[in-house]
C-alpha cells in the first residue's frame, strides 16, 4: 500500500483500506490454516494408515477428510466471522478513532457523511471535517488496523509456522515411507471408495464333480469364507430336492450325503446369496481283483507236491525258498497289481495286460502282504492280506531209544537198535557209528550209513551184528547215530555216545543156559497149543466126515465155505507155528554163536555149544523143509480155490501133518528139558567147582587168622547154589525121576553142611580161633568136594539110562491101548444089549480121539528107535481105521457087535505092539553096538521083505492064469524091493564086522536085480523064488551078525560055517525044546502084515534067548 | 459077549469069595489068607501031552526065564482069544511088565479064572496077592482087580478103584480107574456129584490122556443132567 495517497480518497477509502488489509491478513491465515490442515491430515492418514496402508472399507481417510474439512472449516468460518465483526464500520472505524486517538465517533461520522450529507448539514461543512480528519489519521494502514490487524499478522505467522512444521513432517513421512505415505495419502484422496468394503470370496464346493463308489457316502466340503452358514443342496436323479444347511467354522462346512446309488447333482448357497456350481456324483463300481490263483512251488528237498491257491487265504506258511506264481484278473482298470509289504514296500509289481496279470515270486522274508491296484478305480476290491510266514528248515530231532543208554551187548552179539527220527521235509541218511573198544586200544570208527528216501519221519529198526567182530569178554563197543536232512544246506544231529559192553565169560555162559532154559519154557507152551490145536483139527475133521451133508453153516452160506474157512485158519495157525519155531531156533542159534569164541579155548563151552545146536536141529527138523513146502502148497491149493471138493481130504492131511508136527515137537520138548537140566547140573558143577577152589585157598588163609569176611560171603554164595539145587531137585522129582531128585537133595545136603562149616568158620575166626576155623573150612571143602561128585554122578547116571523112560512111555501106551479096547468092549455090551448104533457114535468118537492122542504118546515115547515108532505107527494106523470104521457104521445106524470087536482087537494088537516094544528097543536099543544095532535092522529089513514076499504071493495068487497084476499093486512092490535095497545100501555104509559090507551090497544088488523083475511086469516062480531067497540071506546075515555082537564075557569061538537053512516059515532053531509055539496060519491070518511081522519076531526074539539061556 | 472055553479046564471061584475080602486087605493091610479062600480049579491043568495051561504058566514064573515064557505063552493064547479076551490077557501082560515071582504067577492065575468068567473070584485072589507084593507093583494090581471084577460086580470094582486112587492116586493106572469109577458114579444115584469131580479132574490134569475124549464126553453128557 502507498502511504501517501490515503488522504486523497476520504475516510471511505481508508476504512476501505483499513479492510482490505484485514481481509488480506485474514486471507493468509486461513490459507495457512488450509495448508496447515492438509498437510496434517497427511500427517494424520500416515499415522492412521499403517503399515498396509488403508484397507477396504475403512472410513478413516473420510474421517481425516472430514475432521479436516471441519477444521478448516471453522477456520476459515472464524476467520471470517472475526474478519466481518473486526471490518465493520463501527470496528474499523473505532479501530482508528483508538489509534488515531480521536474521539469516538470522529471517523464513523465522517464515513456516513461521505456517503451521504444528510439535509441540513453543509457538503462542504462535511467534506472540510473529513479533511482535517483525515490529516488526523495515521497514513498506515497497518497501524489504523488496530488489534485486530496485530491478531490477524500473527494468526498468519502461527499459520505459516504450523503449515511450514506439517509441510516438513508430511515431506518427512514421505520421505522415509514413501510407500506407506502414498498409500495412506492416497486414500485420502479416494476416501469414499475406500468406504466400500470388500468383497466375500465365492463360495467353493469339493469334491464338485467326482465318482464315488455305488452305496458309498460321499463327503462334501463348502468353503464358505466370511459366511456363518452354507446350505448344502442335493438332488439324485429322480429324488426330490433336499438341502441341508451347515454351520461353517474356520471357513467351511462339512457333511456327509446319503449314500449315492445314483448321479446326484448338489451344490451349495449361503446367506450373503452366494452359490456354487451344481457339482455332480457320478455311481462307479470299483476295480475288482478277481480269479486269483497261488500257485506254490516248493522247494525240491521238501518233497512237496506243488499247490494251487484259489483265492488268497488269510494266513500262509510256506517253506524257504517256496515260489509263488500269481496269477489273476483285473476288473475296473487298472494298470498294475501291486504287492504290498508290511512296512509300505512294493514286493512285486504285477503288469496287468488286457485285464489280466501273472508273475512270480519267491518270497524272501515273512511279511504281511496286501494288494493294491495301481490305475484302477478307487476303493478296489482287493484281496484280504495274506499274513505269509515263511518257515525256515529246521534240524532234524533224532533219538536212539534202543539201547538208549549204556547197556550190555545181547548174547546172540546181534543188536536191535531202535532209531526214530523226524525231520520238517526229509532225512536224506542215518548212519551209525560203532567203535570197537578192547582194553587198552580202540579200533577205527566203522560208519554203517543207510540212505533214506527223504522221509519225513524215520523209525529204522536195523540190527548190528557185532558176531564177526570177535568180541572178547571185556571188550565194548561205542555206539552212536547220526541222521541228516536233505535240505540243500543239510543239517547233521547225531546222538550221545553208548558204551555197549560185551559180557563177561561167566555171564555168556550163563546167558546160553538161561536161553536154553527159556527156549525149553516157551516151546512148552507151544506144545500145549499144538496139542489143542490139533485136537481142535481132528474134531473139524470128525465133524466133516460124519455130519450129514449141508448141515453146517447157514442156509445161505455156499456149500463148504465155514469149511473153507475153518482149513484156513488151520493153516494160518501152522504158518504162525512154523514162525515161532523158527524164532526158538533162531535164539538158540543166537546162544550157540555167542559162544563160539569161547569154545574155542574152554571144551566145557565147546559142549555147551554142541548141546545147544543140537537142540536147534532138533527143532529145525520139527518142522523140516519138506513139511514147509507141504504147508506152501496147502495154503496156495486153498488161495486158489482147489480145496472145493477136497476140504475134508485136505483137513485129514493137514490134521495128521499136525500130529506128526506134535510128535516131532514133543520130542524136542523132551530133549530141551533133559537139556534144561543137564546144564542145570553142569552150572551148578561149575559153581561148586570155583566154590571148592575158593575153599582151599580160604583154609590156609583161616589158619592164620585172615579171611572170615570172604568165608561168610563164600558161605551166601553157596546158601545160593544150595537153593538152586532145591529147584533142581524139586524138578526132577517133578518130572518122574525121583532118583535123580534124591540124589540130587544128597548134593544140596552136602552144600548145607558146607554152608554150616563155613559159617562156623567164619564165627571161629573171628573169635579168634584161627586152627578151629581152618578145620571148619577144611570140612566145608569136603563137603564141596562131596557135592561136586554127588552132582557128577548123578548126571552121569541120567545120561547113561535115557531108555526108562521109553520103556515107560511103552508101558503105559499099553496100557492105554488097553483101557481103550475095554472102552471098546463096553460099547459092544451096550449094542449087544440092544443099544442103538446111532447112540453109541459119540463114545466111539471119543475112542477114536483117544486113540489118536495115544499115538502121539507112542511116538514120543519111541522117538530114538525109528524103527519101534514105525511098527507102532502102523499098529496105530491099523487101530484108527478099525475104529474108523466102528466110528462110521454106528453114525450109519449099521454097526454090529462084531465090527466093533473088529477095533477092539485092534486096539488089543497095539497094546502087544507097544508090549513087544519093550523087549525091542526099551532094554536092546539103548546103549547097544554097532553089531546090535545092525542086527536089529536086518532083522526089520528081514520082516520087511517077508511082508513083501507075503504081497507078492497074494497077488501073484489073485492075477488070473496068464493075467497080470494092477499097475498100482506091482508098482507098490516096486518101490518096497528097492526100499530093501536102499536100507541094505545105507547099512553098508556103516562101520560093522569085516565082510558084513560086501555081504550087504551083495543082498542090495539083489533086491535092486528083483526091483527090475518087478519093473517089468514079472511076478512068475522066478521072482517069487528069487525073493525067498533074498529073505533066506537076509535072515541068515542077522543071525550072523547077531553071534558076532560082542558080549561083556568077551569069549573067544573058533570059526565055524554058518549053517544054512532052509527057508521055512518058522525058523528051526525057534522049535527046541523051550521054544514056544507060534502061532497058526489061521490066527496071524487076520493081522495085518505088519502085526504079523512083529509077533513073528517077538516069538522068534524070545525063543532064542531062552533057546540060549539069555535072561528075559 | 462069547468067551472061549477051549483051553480052560472048568472050576470055579465061589461068589462069596469077594465078600470076605475087607477094606483093610485092599489097601494093603491084612487081609483073609489063601486058605480061607474057597478051593479053585485053575484052568489050563496040562493033560497028558497037552500044551502047557495056565497053570503051567504060573509055574513057569518061579523058573529062570520062565517070566518070559509065560509071557510069549500069553501072546499066543492073545492070538488065539477073543477080543475081549484078548484085552484080558493083554492087561495081564502089562501086569507082568511090572510083577514077578509069587504075585505075577497069582496074577496070571487070576486071569486064567477070570477068562473062565469068574471075575469076582480072580479079583479077590489078585486082592491077596496085594501085601505080598512089592509097593510099585500094587497100582497095577489093583488095576487088574478091578478089571476082573467089574465082570461081574461093577460096584466091587468101583470099591477096587476108590481103593487104588486112594493109595496110588498118581499111578498110571489111577487116570483109567478115575474114569470107570466117574463113569458109574455118574450113573449112581447121589453121587453124581462126586462122579463129575472124578470126570473134571481128569480132564483137567491129564488132558492129553488117551481117555480125555471119553471123560470129556460123559462129563458133558452128565453134567446138565446132574446140575
Amino acid at each position: 500500500m502507498r502511504k501517501g495517497a490515503a488522504p486523497a480518497r476520504g475516510v471511505t477509502a481508508v476504512v476501505r483500506r483499513i479492510r482490505r488489509y484485514l481481509e488480506a491478513r485474514a486471507g493468509l491465515v486461513v490459507a495457512f490454516g488450509g495448508l496447515g490442515t492438509l498437510t496434517g491430515l497427511f500427517v494424520l492418514a500416515w499415522l492412521f494408515a499403517g503399515a498396509d496402508g488403508w484397507g477396504q472399507g475403512t472410513a478413516g481417510p473420510l474421517i481425516l477428510l472430514i475432521v479436516g474439512g471441519f477444521v478448516l472449516a471453522a477456520l476459515v468460518t472464524r476467520v471470517l466471522t472475526t474478519l466481518w465483526r473486526w471490518t465493520t464500520e463501527a470496528s474499523v472505524a473505532g479501530e482508528a478513532e483508538r489509534t488515531a486517538a480521536l474521539p469516538k465517533g470522529a471517523v464513523r461520522v465522517q464515513v456516513e457523511l461521505a456517503r451521504a450529507v444528510p439535509e441540513g448539514v453543509s457538503g462542504s461543512l462535511a467534506r472540510a471535517g473529513e479533511q482535517a480528519l483525515l490529516r488526523r489519521l495515521d497514513p498506515r494502514v497497518e497501524r489504523l488496523a488496530g488489534r485486530p490487524g496485530a491478531a490477524l499478522v500473527r494468526f498468519v505467522r502461527i499459520a505459516a509456522l504450523g503449515s511450514a512444521l506439517l509441510s516438513v513432517l508430511a515431506a518427512g513421512l514421505l520421505v522415509a515411507t514413501p510407500g506407506r505415505a502414498l498409500s495412506a495419502w492416497a486414500g485420502l484422496m479416494t476416501p469414499l471408495a475406500l468406504l466400500v468394503p470388500e468383497p466375500l470370496p465365492p463360495l467353493a464346493l469339493l469334491p464338485g464333480d467326482a465318482e464315488v463308489l455305488r452305496g458309498e457316502q460321499p463327503r462334501i466340503e463348502v468353503r464358505a469364507a466370511g459366511r456363518d452358514s452354507v446350505t448344502v443342496h442335493w438332488q439324485a436323479i429322480g429324488d426330490i430336492l433336499r438341502e441341508r444347511t451347515l454351520p461353517v467354522g474356520e471357513g467351511s462346512a462339512e457333511t456327509m450325503l446319503p449314500p449315492i446309488e445314483v448321479a446326484t447333482g448338489y451344490w451349495a448357497s449361503s446367506p450373503d446369496g452366494a452359490r456354487t456350481e451344481t457339482g455332480r456324483l457320478v455311481p462307479i463300481d470299483p476295480s475288482l481283483l478277481t480269479d486269483l490263483r497261488l500257485d506254490l512251488s516248493y522247494p525240491p528237498h521238501t518233497l512237496l507236491p506243488p499247490e494251487s491257491l484259489r483265492g488268497v487265504p488269510p494266513r500262509l506258511a510256506l517253506p524257504e525258498g517256496t515260489a509263488i506264481g500269481i496269477t489273476g484278473r483285473v476288473v475296473g482298470g487298472g494298470s498294475e497289481v501291486l504287492l504290498l509289504g508290511d512296512e509300505g514296500g512294493i514286493a512285486l509289481r504285477l503288469p496287468v495286460e488286457e485285464g489280466e496279470f501273472s508273475g512270480s515270486w519267491r518270497p524272501a522274508r515273512s511279511d504281511r502282504i496286501s494288494w493294491n491296484v495301481e490305475g484302477g478305480r478307487e476303493g478296489a476290491v482287493l484281496s484280504q492280506v495274506l499274513d505269509l510266514e515263511l518257515v525256515p528248515d529246521e534240524p532234524p530231532e533224532l533219538a536212539l531209544p534202543v539201547p538208549g543208554r549204556d547197556a550190555g551187548l545181547p548174547l546172540s552179539l546181534q543188536l536191535p537198535l531202535l532209531l526214530e527220527a523226524t525231520d520238517d521235509y526229509g532225512i536224506a541218511w542215518a548212519e551209525f557209528e560203532t567203535v570197537h573198544q578192547s582194553p587198552g586200544e580202540e579200533d577205527r570208527p566203522v560208519v554203517d550209513r543207510i540212505p533214506v528216501p527223504g522221509l519225513a519221519e524215520l523209525t529204522l529198526r536195523p540190527i548190528l551184528d557185532f558176531s564177526s567182530w570177535g568180541l572178547r569178554p571185556g571188550d565194548a563197543v561205542l555206539l552212536r547215530a547220526r541222521v541228516s536232512d536233505n535240505a540243500p544246506a543239510p543239517h547233521v544231529v547225531e546222538t550221545a555216545t553208548y558204551r555197549l559192553s560185551m559180557p563177561t565169560a561167566d555171564a555168556i555162559r550163563d546167558a546160553a543156559r538161561e536161553r536154553v532154559t527159556e527156549v525149553s519154557s516157551r516151546t512148552e507152551e507151544l506144545m500145549e497149543r499144538v496139542a489143542r490145536e490139533t485136537e481142535a483139527l481132528r474134531d473139524l475133521e470128525r465133524q466133516i466126515q460124519f455130519e450129514p451133508e449141508g448141515s453146517r453153516g447157514d442156509e445161505d452160506e455156499p456149500e463148504g465155505f465155514q469149511d473153507r474157512e475153518e482149513l484156513r485158519q488151520a493153516l494160518e495157525q501152522q504158518a504162525e507155528l512154523a514162525s515161532e519155531l523158527d524164532l526158538l531156533r533162531t535164539e538158540l542159534e543166537e546162544a550157540s554163536e555167542a559162544l563160539a569164541e569161547m569154545a574155542e579155548s574152554d571144551p566145557a563151552d565147546l559142549e555147551l555149544q554142541e548141546e545147544i545146536e543140537r537142540l536147534e536141529q532138533l527143532l529145525e527138523e520139527v518142522l523140516g523143509p519138506e513139511a514147509r513146502e507141504e504147508l506152501d502148497e496147502l495154503q496156495e491149493a486153498l488161495r486158489e480155490g482147489e480145496t472145493e471138493a477136497a476140504t475134508e481130504r485136505m483137513l485129514e492131511e493137514l490134521a495128521e501133518r499136525q500130529e506128526r508136527l506134535e510128535n516131532r515137537l514133543e520130542q524136542a520138548l523132551e530133549e530141551l528139558r533133559e537139556s534144561v537140566i543137564e546144564e542145570a547140573f553142569r552150572a551148578a558143577e561149575g559153581d561148586i567147582e570155583e566154590l571148592l577152589e575158593t575153599q582151599e585157598r580160604l583154609v590156609p588163609e583161616l589158619s592164620e587168622g585172615r579171611g572170615a569176611e570172604e568165608q561168610l560171603e563164600q558161605a551166601e554164595r553157596t546158601g545160593a547154589v544150595e537153593e538152586r539145587l532145591s529147584a533142581l531137585g524139586e524138578e526132577l522129582a517133578s518130572r518122574g525121576d525121583s532118583d535123580a531128585g534124591q540124589q540130587t537133595e544128597a548134593a544140596r545136603r552136602e552144600l548145607e553142611n558146607a554152608r554150616e562149616s563155613m559159617e562156623a568158620a567164619a564165627e571161629e575166626s573171628r573169635s579168634g580161633q584161627p586152627e578151629q576155623a581152618a578145620e571148619e573150612a577144611s570140612q566145608a571143602a569136603e563137603s564141596l568136594e562131596a557135592a561136586r561128585e554127588q552132582l557128577g554122578d548123578t548126571r552121569s547116571q541120567m545120561a547113561e539110562n535115557p531108555g526108562e523112560a521109553m520103556r515107560e512111555g511103552l508101558r503105559r501106551g499099553a496100557q492105554d491101548a488097553l483101557a481103550l479096547a475095554r472102552r471098546q468092549e463096553a460099547l459092544t455090551g451096550r449094542l449087544e444089549a440092544d443099544a442103538s448104533p446111532e447112540s453109541l457114535g459119540d463114545a466111539e468118537l471119543a475112542i477114536m480121539q483117544g486113540l489118536r492122542n495115544l499115538s502121539a504118546q507112542l511116538r514120543e515115547a519111541t522117538a530114538e528107535v525109528p524103527e519101534l515108532q514105525d511098527m507102532l505107527e502102523q499098529a496105530a494106523e491099523a487101530s484108527e481105521q478099525a475104529v474108523g470104521e466102528a466110528v462110521g457104521q454106528l453114525r450109519r445106524g449099521s454097526g454090529t457087535p462084531a465090527e466093533l470087536g473088529e477095533a477092539q482087537g485092534a486096539l488089543n494088537r497095539l497094546a502087544l505092539v507097544a508090549l513087544s516094544g519093550l523087549g525091542m528097543g526099551g532094554q536092546e536099543s539103548q546103549g547097544a553096538s554097532a553089531e546090535e544095532q545092525m542086527a536089529q535092522e536086518m532083522s526089520s529089513i528081514g520082516a520087511q521083505q517077508s511082508s513083501l514076499n507075503e504081497e507078492s504071493g497074494r497077488l501073484s495068487d489073485q492075477s488070473s492064469p496068464g493075467g497080470e497084476p494092477a499097475p498100482m499093486q506091482l508098482e507098490h512092490l516096486v518101490t518096497g524091493q528097492q526100499g530093501v535095497a536102499a536100507r541094505l545100501q545105507e547099512l553098508a555104509r556103516r562101520p560093522g564086522p569085516g565082510g558084513t559090507r560086501s555081504t550087504l551090497d551083495a543082498l542090495a544088488q539083489e533086491s535092486d536085480g528083483i526091483a527090475d523083475e518087478l519093473r517089468e511086469g514079472r511076478l512068475d516062480a522066478t521072482t517069487r523064488e528069487r525073493q525067498g531067497e533074498l529073505l533066506e540071506r537076509l535072515l541068515s546075515a542077522g543071525r550072523t551078525l547077531e553071534r558076532e555082537r560082542p558080549t561083556d564075557e568077551r569069549e573067544a569061538t573058533s570059526a565055524e560055517e554058518v549053517p544054512r537053512r532052509a527057508i521055512t516059515a518058522i525058523p528051526e532053531e525057534l522049535l527046541d525044546r523051550l521054544a514056544l509055539p507060534l502061532p497058526s496060519a489061521a490066527e496071524l491070518g487076520g493081522l495085518t502084515p505088519a502085526e504079523r511081522r512083529l509077533v513073528l519076531e517077538y516069538f522068534e526074539r524070545v525063543n532064542r534067548r531062552l533057546g540060549t539061556g539069555g535072561a528075559p | 459077549m462069547s468067551r472061549s472055553r477051549r483051553r480052560t479046564g472048568g472050576g470055579r471061584v465061589a461068589r462069596s469069595a469077594a465078600a470076605v475080602l475087607s477094606a483093610a486087605a485092599l489097601l494093603g493091610g491084612p487081609g483073609p489068607s489063601r486058605a480061607q479062600l474057597p478051593a479053585v480049579v485053575l484052568p489050563d491043568a496040562p493033560a497028558e501031552g497037552s500044551a502047557p495051561g495056565v497053570t503051567d504058566w504060573a509055574e513057569w514064573v518061579g523058573e529062570e526065564g520062565g517070566l518070559e515064557r509065560a509071557r510069549v505063552a500069553i501072546m499066543a493064547e492073545i492070538m488065539r482069544a477073543s477080543a475081549a479076551e484078548g484085552t484080558l490077557w493083554a492087561a495081564l501082560l502089562t501086569v507082568l511088565e511090572q510083577v514077578n515071582g509069587p504075585a505075577a504067577a497069582e496074577a496070571i492065575l487070576a486071569v486064567g479064572i477070570a477068562a473062565e468068567a469068574e471075575g469076582l473070584a480072580a479079583s479077590a485072589r489078585i486082592m491077596e496077592t496085594l501085601p505080598a507084593a512089592g509097593a510099585e507093583a500094587r497100582a497095577s494090581l489093583l488095576a487088574l482087580a478091578a478089571h476082573l471084577a467089574e465082570t461081574e460086580d461093577v460096584a466091587r470094582a468101583a470099591e477096587i478103584r476108590e481103593a487104588l486112587l486112594g493109595s496110588h492116586p498118581d499111578a498110571p493106572e489111577s487116570i483109567e480107574a478115575r474114569l470107570l469109577l466117574g463113569a458109574w458114579l455118574v450113573e449112581t444115584s447121589g453121587r453124581e456129584e462126586e462122579g463129575l469131580a472124578h470126570l473134571e479132574t481128569l480132564i483137567t490134569s491129564a488132558p492129553s490122556h488117551s481117555l480125555a475124549p471119553e471123560a470129556r464126553r460123559l462129563y458133558d453128557a452128565n453134567r446138565s443132567v446132574v446140575r
